[in-house]
């Protein structure tokens, strides 16, 4: 099982400007780990950074004990890391099918794995095999979040990233997404969860970290947490 | 520019006089070439004309209209038919042949208040094709692709006197362009070119002067049609063509998109290329096209651009001629 | 409307009012019946957590969408209909979350714009003193050297400058809307967007409305804040009054 580490890192879109300061936290094998915080707070930098499409200015990341800094992308999508984008993050002209072959793409070489893993994506997700034909832009909001975890599932990752996976969803959809989460996690990926919606994270995740402009400032168990939140936002609130 | 020219005249002043220099320096010319290079340099001017007008409407103002060259269609057609059948005299023609443009061109600009890019490009395609296919399907009245014989507004076909004519009128015309573009209205074109929904949210009436552009540049179109269909002699549909704007396009974009000496270089340079290879035949529209895709990929200031690199290495060179080569920024 | 806001109607001063204003994007009800009044030379703060509706309702305010419902007085006109540049006109600017400068234009051309457009409904200043409170604003949010570059070519932060000083151009002048103003930029910049807000409010009454997340900065700058979620006004109240307002922490812990 998978286990991510992040010592001190820093990262940024433009020169001069930090959006991430100083960050350390470890994802546990086995766990949903959350990171909570208010918005500019550098969430989705944090799991960009990881993914590999910003590279670290300071710090290191290290997966399984090796470091993954200066990796590609893909590269570290064939390492066993997927990224779980926020919104539906899928080909709208394509049918539901093609997308979950393009989730597989780096592994595309290996035909009869690649139909192994769309077998083993439609067991767990029976709509989509009702829909398999269909192009992605008949899919209601809800199927097309689970599209898109299912598209990341395809590599047999240990790990998977989450941005905000209830985003522009109607509550009934959000309770199905964590539902599908807490399955994934149960089938031994670990998760790295981000999110804007705290009730959730906190009554999904085992252990929690909160950022705020770029640095770790709280971290603790699901239950750390819970007696705290009305503290935690009404800090925020006070910019304290 | 600067240096012969008296400080302490207005900055219009200034201008007047410089035209009225160019004029006279550009007269010598049909008396030292045949009749045939003169009638290219009156082609040349025709479309100096039609280029900077819609440089001011895609340029300046970020409407990418499809539909220029039919407003000089507009206009000649205007004031054929008007003195064909209605004995109205040419210039009356050509003064109606303004205002039906300038009406069309309200409508027009109206139709496409809302519409961005792509979609304004086609709305404008769509009503240069149907006014062309109008044209020429009204034959018995257009004459259609048989061709619509006009009166010469000089009496005979000559080129000399329409040259000057032709100098004429481009001068003023570029002379009006430039006040436009460098007045307020200038700033607003550019504004709502840059960003209109800033410039609405700053005060501006975005469709008002939206619907300015469409109709000064129409008005300059028609001028210039009119004024080239009692010239020419013989209308028909086929300067309506596509064919037609995309030479317009090409001309804007290989002088120098968005600036005020662009079009008028561009204009020059490819007419007289275009009849330089005349013996090409069709190929020459790839010859265009590929100088196009050239500029636009490595070298959008265009033949301006390379005019303002010359005369930046000449005057390194020799720092004494400065004065007589005239400075200008980029915009211009 | 609350107290404050009754009795400031009735001393007929508010500068901006809305009563039951709506807006709907297809199925999705951005706005849902917002009531707010703000009365002038106040600084308001409106915050909200994601999604809540907070640029939908500035960009209704500006006159960028048209509302489905409700009403809207701007400077004591009702403007839910106009189109902006006549919103503008009653004495209403704006600043954007992303630089909608004019690109190819100068820094200076850009502050200007506001007033040359004036001179089209019939102002009368002269272009001298149009250029002078130009160079007087850039200077005063310290961008006067950079007046001559091409607007595309400066930072967020220094693009964000230079939209608040082509928004002090318009005139009359009372009242600012901004949209984040604070988001992803430089902390120096951030005090001299915060001065500059500050100035303005104190010498010339200028009322201010500031969608931000930043809460450091609004605790510094908002006499008082509406908090919105899910398109509707929950609470008004100073910042400690809605930090502590449970409703308020519920809405920003999701559901």
């Amino acid at each position: 099982m998978a286990h991510l580490g992040l010592e001190h890192v820093a990262a940024g879109y433009v020169e001069g400007i930090d959006i991430l300061g100083n960050i350390t936290l470890e994802v546990k094998p086995g766990s949903i780990t959350g990171v909570i915080g208010p918005n500019g707070a550098g969430k989705s930098t944090l799991l960009k950074t990881i993914f590999g499409f910003l590279h670290p200015r300071r710090g290191s990341i290290s997966f399984d004990g090796r470091p993954i800094n200066a990796l590609a992308p893909f590269e570290i999508k064939r390492l066993g890391i997927s990224y779980v984008p926020q919104g539906a993050n899928i080909f709208p002209q394509l049918t539901v099918e093609e997308n979950l072959q393009l989730g597989g793409w780096v592994i595309r070489r290996d035909g009869a794995r690649v139909a192994e893993r769309l077998e083993s994506a439609y067991a767990a997700f029976p709509r989509l095999r009702e829909k398999r034909r269909r192009r992605a832009t008949t899919l209601s909001g809800g199927e097309a979040k689970m599209l898109s975890l299912a598209k990341e599932l395809v590599t047999e990752p240990t790990l998977l990233l989450v941005d905000e996976p209830s985003a522009g969803l109607a509550p009934r959809i959000v309770e199905q997404v964590y539902a599908q989460l807490l399955t994934v996690r149960d089938q031994g990926v670990t998760i790295l969860l981000v999110d804007q919606n705290i009730n959730k994270a906190v009554q999904v995740s085992d252990y929690l970290y909160m950022i705020e402009r770029g640095e770790v400032r709280r971290q603790g168990t699901r239950h750390d947490f819970a007696d705290q939140l009305h503290a935690i936002v009404r800090d925020a609130l006070l910019g304290a | 520019m600067r240096c012969w020219v008296p400080e302490a005249m207005s900055p219009l002043a200034r201008r007047i006089v410089w035209s009225l220099v160019a004029f006279a320096a550009l007269s010598w010319l049909p008396l030292a070439v045949s009749d045939y290079h003169t009638h290219i340099f009156i082609i040349s001017l025709y479309y100096v004309i039609l280029a900077a007008s819609w440089n001011l409407l895609a340029g300046y103002a970020g409407q990418f209209s499809l539909a220029h060259h039919t407003f000089a269609g507009i206009g000649a057609y205007t004031s054929a038919l008007l003195s064909l059948y209605a004995g109205v005299p040419v210039l009356a023609g050509i003064g109606a042949g303004v205002v039906v443009a300038a009406v069309a061109g309200y409508g027009l600009g109206t139709l496409c208040l809302r519409m961005r890019a792509i979609y304004l490009a086609l709305a404008t395609w769509a009503f240069a094709e149907s006014v062309r296919l109008l044209v020429a399907v009204e034959y018995p009245i257009t004459r259609g692709d048989l061709g619509l014989k006009t009166a010469y507004l000089f009496g005979t076909a000559q080129p000399t006197p329409y040259y000057y004519l032709f100098l004429a009128l481009t001068l003023v015309c570029l002379l009006v362009i430039w006040q436009i573009v460098h007045s307020r209205v200038g700033a607003y074109l550019r504004a709502i070119r840059d960003d209109e929904e800033a410039a609405g949210v700053m005060g501006l009436d975005t469709f008002k002067w939206k619907r300015a552009a469409f109709v000064i540049s129409a008005v300059f179109a028609a001028v210039a049609g009119g004024f080239q269909g009692h010239y020419i002699g013989l209308l028909s549909p086929t300067p309506m063509k596509f064919n037609e704007m995309a030479m317009i396009i090409i001309m804007v974009i290989a002088g120098g998109f968005r600036t005020f000496s662009g079009p008028v270089l561009g204009a020059v340079f490819i007419e007289l290329l275009a009849e330089e290879l005349r013996g090409w035949g069709e190929i020459r529209m790839v010859l265009f096209a590929l100088l196009v895709l050239v500029v636009a990929r490595a070298y959008p200031s265009g033949l301006l651009g390379l005019c303002l690199a010359a005369r930046r290495a000449l005057t390194r060179r020799m720092p004494v001629l400065a004065p007589l080569l005239p400075v200008s920024r980029p915009e211009d | 409307m609350d107290a404050e806001a009754v009795s400031a109607t009735a001393s007929g001063d508010l500068v901006l009012e809305t009563r039951g204003l709506t807006k709907r994007f297809g199925g999705l009800v951005a706005v849902d019946g917002l009531s707010m009044a703000v009365p002038r030379g106040q600084i308001r703060g409106l915050i909200g957590p994601n999604g809540s509706g907070k640029t939908t309702t500035v960009n209704v305010l500006s006159g960028l969408y048209r509302p489905d419902g409700g009403e809207i007085h701007l400077c004591g006109q009702r403007t839910d209909r106009l189109r902006p540049h006549q919103i503008t006109a009653c004495g209403v600017a704006r600043t954007f979350q992303i630089s909608k400068l004019f690109g190819h234009m100068t820094v200076l051309e850009n502050v200007l714009l506001p007033a040359l457009a004036a001179l089209d409904r019939g102002s009368r200043r002269p272009l001298a003193e149009i250029r002078e409170r130009g160079r007087r604003l850039l200077d005063f949010v310290t961008l006067d050297r950079m007046r001559h570059a091409q607007a595309r070519e400066l930072s967020g932060g220094q693009s964000m400058l230079v939209q608040i000083a082509r928004a002090l151009m318009v005139q009359p002048l009372h009242v600012i809307l901004m949209d984040e103003p604070f988001a992803g930029v430089h902390p120096t910049i951030r005090d001299i967007i915060m001065e500059a807000i500050l100035r303005m409010n104190r010498e010339e009454s200028v009322t201010f409305l500031i969608v931000s997340h930043e809460m450091a900065e609004l605790r510094r700058l908002c006499q008082r804040v509406t908090v919105m979620d899910d398109g509707r006004r929950i609470a008004e109240g100073t910042l400690e009054e809605v930090a502590n307002d449970p409703v308020v922490l519920e809405a920003y812990l999701g559901t």
